[in-house]
């Protein structure tokens, strides 16, 4: 039962279960498609705006580097004019954190500060930059080459300036009129509020990190510039990823999953991006700079999962539903599998039952049949005696009245002597028919207490021949027998003999005088009943004129040769008692052939 | 009508004996001639076919015969009936009241009647009387 359930149960939910596990993972593939095709879009998005707010710096720089500055501006003695013209310009330049003119040494000359209140300062402490690495890229800027510093801490005096202010320095070189390079012009972009829209709308792990792997944003802030930083735990993207390195620097833009998770990355390389500003593209200006970024997001396995979340759990929760169904389906049907083998059996029991009391009623539909077709014979002889007392017996006694009325209506003695003969023949005639129908009664009333025994068909035929053994001999009459089909019999000797006697006395009564007689007694076997026959040469009897008479009683056939006509009546009725039954063939001048036929005999 | 001319067909040498007597008494010009079967009625008949004197007005033809029973005769004469040149009168003799003899006697159209033996002299005189009819005729009912 257990066994059967398990199976019904694996049938019907392996399927459920396959299309269960397709459907997650189509769910997933789906999922993570349009996952990184989201973050792809939004990568480039933010890419683009980095590019866009690129765009002003340069456009600032370019401005400042056409901007036509004297010598006389690189002297800060003489440069104080510049502050009405400057400043008010960069009073509305809010991305300006700082303004400056440095001059060929590394001098600031000139320097506006923007405050944390967003006002507009200029300092009077001039530094010397000489020594700052974004002096010393930009001392070989020629004209119209601006320059773009990576992404940076401020740093006044050579210290970080608190708390930390990411910054871009774009730098243009200054030229006078003649060509003559005074200096550069140096503006410290903020990049506060650009890492601030880099950082906005980000669900998932958003970060930027510099040519060197170091991160720029980071939900870990504090990785975010810890290069910079001292005594922070500097360590780089691709220290802390090394796996990732490879993959992920193939392409510019690429996605991998790395342990469940999900990297999307792109590249941002400024040159390139650049380039398509009017600026460069008309060659106006050009640029320098070797920043190239590269913008990861991050989408941690769980972070994935918990978005398949609600779908894998429906699905789950649809499985535990058909599992549960088809638990209770399969107990009902394993159920009634079982039940339906116990009916079959119980019903195979009730078959047998109805077979073996068909086997009974047929039995006895055959005993009622045999009983059935006796009771036809018996009605058959009844009619057959019926008919005989009918015609043979009434006729003499018919002939007796009449004789009677003459005698009493005679003359004289002469004439009712005359009748005297009469009569006797008749009362001869009617003795005779007295005698035969009791035999013929016995006969009929006697079946039942026949003695059956078993018979020797050889001496019984020698015996029956040894009766004839005159005729045989004077005639020169061939008897041949063959008995190899079967020699022996269980049935009533003394009908047997004289059913014997009577054919083998017909057949030689018969005869044709014309031919040489030839008499045939033989025994075989037809659909596995004993059949006996016993045929002649002789003259025949014409059966389509005589054919339902050849058995009844007084029937004659032959002028001259007949008998009485009682032979073949009794040997009729002789083996119609005893349930056997004889058959004639016969042909005018050809003979004649008797077939026995013993319905089931031993 | 005492001219008339019988033939009686039947094996029963009693039954001709009492025939003949009992026809002799009605009147002795009426004429009867005896066949001991069907067969040899028969073979009488074939012979005289065209000669109408030597045919009779009249055949009682016994049922029960050896050789040729009358149910035999009847279907021989049927044959013969067109060759036959005169109008002759057949009656079957039983000894028996078996109701599918007469049954089967009604459906033969050669047969003008059934006599039951035994058959008295009144019983041939009301046949004779009868004659010629083309009614059934039926000695007992």
């Amino acid at each position: 039962m257990l066994k059967r359930l398990l199976l019904k149960f694996v049938k019907y939910y392996l399927p459920i279960l396959i299309l269960s596990v397709l459907a997650v993972l189509w769910l997933y593939k789906m999922e993570h498609k349009k996952l990184i095709s989201l973050q792809q879009d939004e990568l480039s998005n933010k890419k683009q705006l980095i590019v866009e707010l690129l765009k002003p710096m340069i456009a600032n720089l370019y401005y400042w580097e056409q901007y036509g500055f004297s010598e006389s501006d690189f002297d800060p003695d003489k440069n104080a004019y510049l502050d009405d013209r400057i400043r008010d310009f960069v009073v509305g330049m809010d991305s300006y954190s700082q303004f400056r003119l440095i001059n060929l040494s590394g001098k600031e000359v000139y320097r506006l500060n923007r405050q944390d209140d967003g006002k507009i300062v200029k300092s009077i402490a001039l530094q010397d930059k000489a020594t700052r690495d974004y002096y010393q890229t930009t001392t070989d800027l020629k004209k119209s080459q601006i320059y773009l510093s990576p992404l940076n801490l401020n740093q006044e005096n050579g210290i970080l300036e608190l708390p930390y202010k990411p910054m871009i320095r774009g730098v243009a070189p200054i030229f006078d009129a003649l060509g003559n390079k005074l200096g550069i012009v140096v503006i410290n972009f903020s990049a506060e509020r650009f890492l601030e829209l880099l950082k906005k709308d980000n669900h998932y792990s958003f970060m930027l990190l510099d040519r060197f792997g170091n991160y720029l944003v980071s939900k870990d802030s504090a990785k975010e510039f810890a290069h910079l930083i001292p005594n922070s735990r500097n360590i780089t993207f691709y220290e802390e990823y090394p796996e990732l390195v490879d993959s992920l620097s193939r392409k510019e833009t690429t996605s991998l999953f790395q342990n469940g998770d999900l990297w999307i990355k792109t590249e941002l390389d400024f040159k390139t991006e650049l380039a398509q500003t009017p600026l460069f593209r008309h060659k106006f200006a050009d640029i320098k700079t070797n920043n190239k970024w590269v913008l990861l997001k991050h989408l941690d396995s769980h972070t994935l999962n918990a978005r398949l979340k609600s779908e894998i759990f429906s699905i789950f929760l649809i499985n535990l539903l058909a599992i549960a169904v088809i638990l209770c389906l399969s107990y009902l049907e394993a159920k009634s599998d079982t039940s339906k083998k116990k009916y079959m059996q119980a019903l195979e029991v009730i078959n047998k039952e109805l077979e073996s009391k068909s086997t009974e009623l047929e039995n006895k539909n055959n005993a009622l049949v045999a009983i059935q077709n006796k009771l036809e014979l018996r009605n058959a002889q009844l009619m057959e005696y019926n008919n005989i007392v009918a015609h043979n017996l009434r006729a003499p006694t018919t002939s007796i009245s009449a004789l009677v009325s003459m005698l009493e209506e005679a003359k004289d003695y002469e004439e009712s002597k005359s009748y005297f003969p009469k009569l006797q023949k008749i009362t001869h005639a009617i003795n005779t028919l007295v005698d035969d129908l009791l035999i013929y009664v016995r006969i009929l009333n006697d079946d039942d207490q026949v003695k059956l025994e078993n018979i020797a068909l050889e001496p019984l035929l020698e015996a029956t021949l040894d009766l004839h053994v005159e005729t045989l001999d004077n005639e020169t009459i061939e008897v041949k027998t063959d008995l190899t089909a079967w020699n022996e019999i269980k049935f009533s000797r003394i009908y047997l003999q004289s059913v014997i006697q009577n054919l083998i006395s017909n057949a030689i009564k018969y005869r044709d005088p014309n031919k040489r007689s030839v008499i045939i007694i033989r025994t075989l076997w037809e659909d596995d009943k004993k059949v006996l026959v016993v045929e002649d040469n002789g003259v025949g009897v014409d059966l389509n004129r005589y054919g339902s008479d050849i058995f009844k009683l007084y029937k004659r056939f032959h002028r001259g040769l007949s008998g009485k006509g009682m032979g073949l009546f009794l040997v009729k009725t002789q083996l119609e008692s005893l349930n056997a039954n004889i058959e004639v063939n016969s042909e005018l001048g050809k003979g004649t052939t008797f077939k026995i036929i013993f319905d089931s005999y031993e | 009508m005492n001219d008339l001319s019988f033939f009686l067909i039947d094996d029963d040498e009693i039954f001709q004996f009492i025939m003949k007597n009992t026809i002799a008494e009605i009147s002795p010009d009426i004429k009867i001639k005896f066949f001991s079967d069907g067969e040899k009625g028969m073979d009488f008949l074939k012979q005289n076919l065209g000669a109408a004197t030597n045919l009779p007005d009249i055949i009682l033809l016994d049922v029960n015969m050896p050789f040729m029973d009358g149910w035999e005769f009847l279907k021989e004469y049927k044959s013969l009936q067109t060759q036959i040149k005169k109008d002759i009168n057949i009656y079957l003799l039983t000894s028996s009241n078996n109701p599918n003899d007469i049954a089967m006697a009604r459906e033969i159209s050669e047969l003008s009647g059934y006599l039951v033996k035994p058959i008295s002299k009144e019983g041939i005189k009301s046949l004779i009387s009868h004659f010629p009819t083309t009614e059934w005729y039926h000695n007992q009912f």
